[in-house]
């Protein structure tokens, strides 16, 4: 093998699978774009076990090396661990870097289930332990849970990061931060990990699906994005572990050099490390996009999607980014959130439409790490 | 009568006895698989002095590698691999070495390149063939090319074309004086003269460059 090889296919490594558009919380902050009726969002027939057994297998075949299982809520679909088996025996090529050449090995994909945890039990547990499925459970706050998903207490998502820990499984928090949770969000990211979690997924609120509805009490200025990065950092800290930010950030908003323990992305990487299969198997780019391209069955087609394409080759910076200094090593923020929000996906992220971007208009937050 | 009473000593002795066995091999209380150790109460009772004895104690413990989970955003550091598509062909190519180039500033040179073409009169397109393994099956190098069209059909290339080349053009074709780094700060471009040189395949003249 040398330094470079052509792929089994365009497809970005990840594929993200909405199994089902179901759920079982009613959380605020959801973006989920079938909760939005005014996103124009069409909702068409879920797919079948079969359907998505298929779909695996031809993702597999195409190159995509890790899915992750997400919704909705995964674990409401009776036949999730029979798609999972088929996932967890698939065989696919795994592509590494070993002293600066590319080395390939087959084995099954890695596979990740993200679930509000409250279907999740101990024989769910033992199910992703056979399937060496890396499960990450939702804690958007403990004092501010029952508001924020509709369930009363978080009490059983902590018991089973516990449980998951005894049995000797990595788990992941993960936290979608709001104005409402704000202040908690210390305590929060605490309880999980001495409860047992080992990694934090932060995801700042970002409008889209049933979201939109309640953007004005839950949006996180820039203020507040800023301190859930302290916070989060600080937390992983003290408890000695990592996290990461879900969601891209813009590079005037933050000093990313600061952080040590949670990384902070500044680019998108929809359509290029990860797309999404949606529920009825229609693709997107991402999750918090409405748009619906292709049916996973003609992926190939994707090839030439404008829409896809867009993504892949990023024509889609905010005009006002131009003069920007990192205008060429920033993304501008979430490009899904802004097409929601404004309409095109050149739109400025929600949190820089009031503030302006803060490269051209405003002075820098002062950067107190060493670069 | 007696005896009977002895079993039942006997009976309740051999109970303790076991009980006290259990105990021994038993969990402890608030330890068992339902139990939570930590609840919503517990953490809302706690001062911010117990939480931080409580984090510092994980510290202690060995935390896993971070595994890479379906994130929305590019990873920060250089990555091991790095993917290319190619926007002729569509077809992907994988690479081990330029990762950070190619994952990185490929697309902000893509980004300069487009600014430029907006300020610039030349004839200019973006070479990016070497990259793709389908479209550039044999080469042996990668880099980006840019190729110039004057007005007289003449036509140069120049490669090895990185973010701060396109930066430096821009500016010039701007007439301005100085350019903006990558990094903070201005630099004159009369220092890049003989790099602008390269790229626009202008030679020096031997008057002009006397000194």
């Amino acid at each position: 093998m040398s330094d470079r090889r052509l792929a089994v296919s365009f497809l970005p490594g990840t594929a993200v699978l909405e199994m089902t558009y179901a759920c079982n919380h009613k959380c605020l902050f959801c973006s989920c774009p079938w909760e939005n009726p005014d996103s124009g969002f069409v909702r068409q027939a879920e797919l079948t076990t079969d359907e998505w057994i298929e779909t695996i297998s031809t993702l597999c075949r195409m190159g995509v090396t890790r899915l992750a299982f997400t919704g909705g809520e995964p674990l409401l679909r009776p036949d999730i661990f029979e798609i999972i088996h088929h996932a967890a025996h698939c065989s696919v090529e795994h592509i590494e870097t070993v002293k600066g050449r590319l080395e390939s090995h087959q084995g099954p994909p890695l596979l990740y289930l993200l679930s509000n945890g409250t279907a999740v039990n101990e024989t769910i547990l033992l199910a992703c332990k056979e399937y060496d499925v890396q499960l990450s459970m939702s804690l958007p706050g403990l004092r501010t849970y029952a508001r924020h998903t509709g369930v009363e207490s978080a009490d059983h998502i902590l018991r089973m990061f516990t449980l998951a820990k005894s049995m000797g499984m990595v788990t992941v928090v993960n936290s979608t931060v709001t104005r409402i949770n704000l202040f908690e969000l210390a305590d929060t990211l605490s309880a999980a990990l001495l409860a047992g979690a080992e990694q934090v997924l932060l995801n700042r609120f970002l409008p889209g699906g049933r979201g939109m509805f309640h953007a004005d009490e839950l949006s996180l200025d820039i203020p507040q994005i800023q301190q859930m990065l302290d916070t989060a950092e600080a937390t992983l800290e003290k408890a000695g572990r990592f996290g990461s930010v879900g969601t891209e950030i813009p590079k005037c908003i933050a000093d990313i050099s600061r952080y040590k323990r949670l990384q902070v992305g500044t680019r998108c990487s929809a359509a290029i490390q990860y797309f999404v299969v949606g529920p009825s198997g229609r693709v997107r780019v991402c999750n918090h996009s409405p748009v619906q391209l292709n049916h996973v069955r003609e992926i190939e087609s994707l090839q030439s999607n404008e829409y896809w394409n867009r993504f892949v080759f990023k024509k889609y910076m905010p005009s006002v980014c131009s003069d920007c200094r990192d205008f060429t090593a920033c993304d501008g923020g979430c490009r899904e959130a802004a097409h929601v929000v404004t309409g095109s996906t050149c739109g400025l992220d929600p949190a820089l439409l009031q503030a302006g971007p803060l490269g051209v208009l405003h002075d820098r937050p002062s950067s107190t790490a060493a670069s | 009568m007696q005896t009977v009473g002895i079993l039942i000593l006997i009976f309740a002795a051999c109970l303790i006895a076991f009980s006290v066995q259990g105990c021994r091999y038993s969990k402890p209380a608030g330890n068992s698989n339902t139990d939570p150790v930590v609840t919503v109460q517990q953490v809302d009772s706690m001062s911010r002095a117990q939480i931080e004895r409580m984090l510092q104690t994980l510290q202690q413990q060995k935390a896993p590698k971070p595994t890479m989970g379906a994130m929305c955003y590019d990873m920060a550091g250089p990555p091991p691999t790095a993917d290319y598509v190619c926007p002729v062909c569509g077809q992907k190519t994988v690479y081990s070495t330029d990762t950070s180039f190619i994952a990185w500033e490929l697309d902000g040179c893509r980004r300069e390149f487009e600014q430029m073409t907006k300020i610039g009169d030349l004839k200019m397109a973006l070479d990016e063939s070497s990259f793709c393994a389908q479209c550039s099956l044999n080469a042996t190098r990668h880099e980006l090319v840019l190729n110039i069209t004057y007005s007289d059909g003449t036509t140069h290339s120049a490669g090895g074309i990185h973010r701060s080349d396109l930066r430096m053009l821009t500016y010039f074709f701007k007439g301005s004086l100085s350019f903006k780094g990558l990094q903070d700060g201005t630099k004159p471009l009369k220092d890049q003269i003989p790099r602008l040189r390269e790229l626009l395949g202008v030679e020096a003249s031997a008057a002009k460059d006397k000194p």
